[in-house]
């Protein structure tokens, strides 16, 4: 399992990705509780397309941004990810939970533990293997 | 007033620095005759207005958002959080008839709704009605005076009259296109 806080200071600081934006899950409830203002900036919001769409304008404003959803989130959004993210070579980050398998939506997916959470690349799909602690 | 009509009236009237996002095919190149540096397209997708907020919340310039009344209800749960967000650069633009003009006049919901007005200033937002301007051919005037000192989150809502023009194919690739906007939109020398 991955410890939350750590995956924030590595996410935040060693990454530098600042802006995130997602819809409150069970399953990323450890990533929630750890958020640290003055590290992140976190836009709730109130569905999952308007996250993705919160996102990709952060992107494209300069912004490094990601994701925070429920893997059952990022499969409903899949086709909107491609959609958008590829016609424009945008590229998204998202951080989510092992609970759906995400093999089907045909988006790069990045397993993290807490041994290899470090060599996270700042693009595409990271699933925390054994969840968050 | 036609909606082509709006769109050229708009694109002219539109300050050097604001950025404005077309969304729709047929409005996207009706815009895309007056192409400016500020100006991006997505012609199908469904997150397009969230993304002129994303835009927003991350950038000092003005962001536009213009966009059919068919899609604009489409994403109707973005008033809401377009209306908490406070983005004072945010401005929507709604160019409607009360019907899907690009797809042989299939009617929406759009003008059914007996408090739309009412609707988008629950949720916190602004509402400009433009719609005489467009009635009485006074739209450009309405914008010279209008758009300068706008601040937002609001919504501009302008009824136009039916009818499309063939336009020319949007010629820009996606990726420079997106490339262009990132540019503009980082380029903060004022």
């Amino acid at each position: 399992m991955i410890k939350a806080k750590d995956l924030w200071k590595f996410l935040c600081n060693d990454m530098g990705v600042r802006f995130f934006s997602g819809v409150p899950s069970s399953h990323v409830n450890k990533l929630y509780k750890t958020m640290d203002s003055n590290i992140m900036f976190y836009i709730p919001a109130a569905n999952e397309r308007i996250a993705l769409g919160l996102v990709n304008g952060a992107r494209l404003s300069g912004a490094q941004s990601g994701l925070l959803l429920d893997s059952a989130s990022v499969r409903r959004l899949a086709f909107d990810i491609q959609d958008f993210n590829s016609l424009f070579d945008l590229p998204l980050l998202v951080v989510t939970d092992p609970c759906t398998d995400l093999s089907v939506c045909n988006l790069p997916i990045h397993y993290i533990d807490n041994t290899n959470y470090m060599e996270a690349p700042n693009t595409g799909v990271l699933v925390a293997k054994e969840g968050f602690k | 007033m036609k909606r082509f009509t709006v769109m050229r009236l708009l694109c002219n009237n539109l300050e050097p620095e604001d950025a404005a996002v077309f969304v729709g095919k047929k409005l996207c190149e009706e815009a895309y005759k007056y192409d400016r540096p500020g100006s991006f397209y997505i012609t199908d997708t469904s997150t397009s207005i969230a993304l002129g907020l994303g835009l927003a919340s991350t950038n000092k310039k003005r962001i536009f958002v213009v966009c059919t009344d068919t899609r604009f209800l489409s994403e109707i749960e973005v008033a809401l959080q377009m209306g908490v967000s406070r983005c004072l650069n945010l401005i929507v633009i709604v160019v409607g008839t009360g019907d899907h003009m690009d797809v042989s006049n299939h009617p929406n919901i759009f003008k059914s709704i007996q408090t739309i007005k009412s609707f988008l200033a629950s949720t916190g937002m602004l509402i400009q009605d433009y719609s005489a301007y467009a009635k009485h051919g006074d739209l450009e005037e309405g914008f010279r005076t209008g758009l300068p000192p706008l601040r937002g989150p609001v919504v501009v809502l302008i009824n136009v009259e039916q009818g499309v023009k063939k336009m020319s194919k949007i010629a820009i690739d996606p990726v420079k296109l997106a490339t262009r906007f990132k540019e503009f939109l980082n380029d903060t020398e004022e």
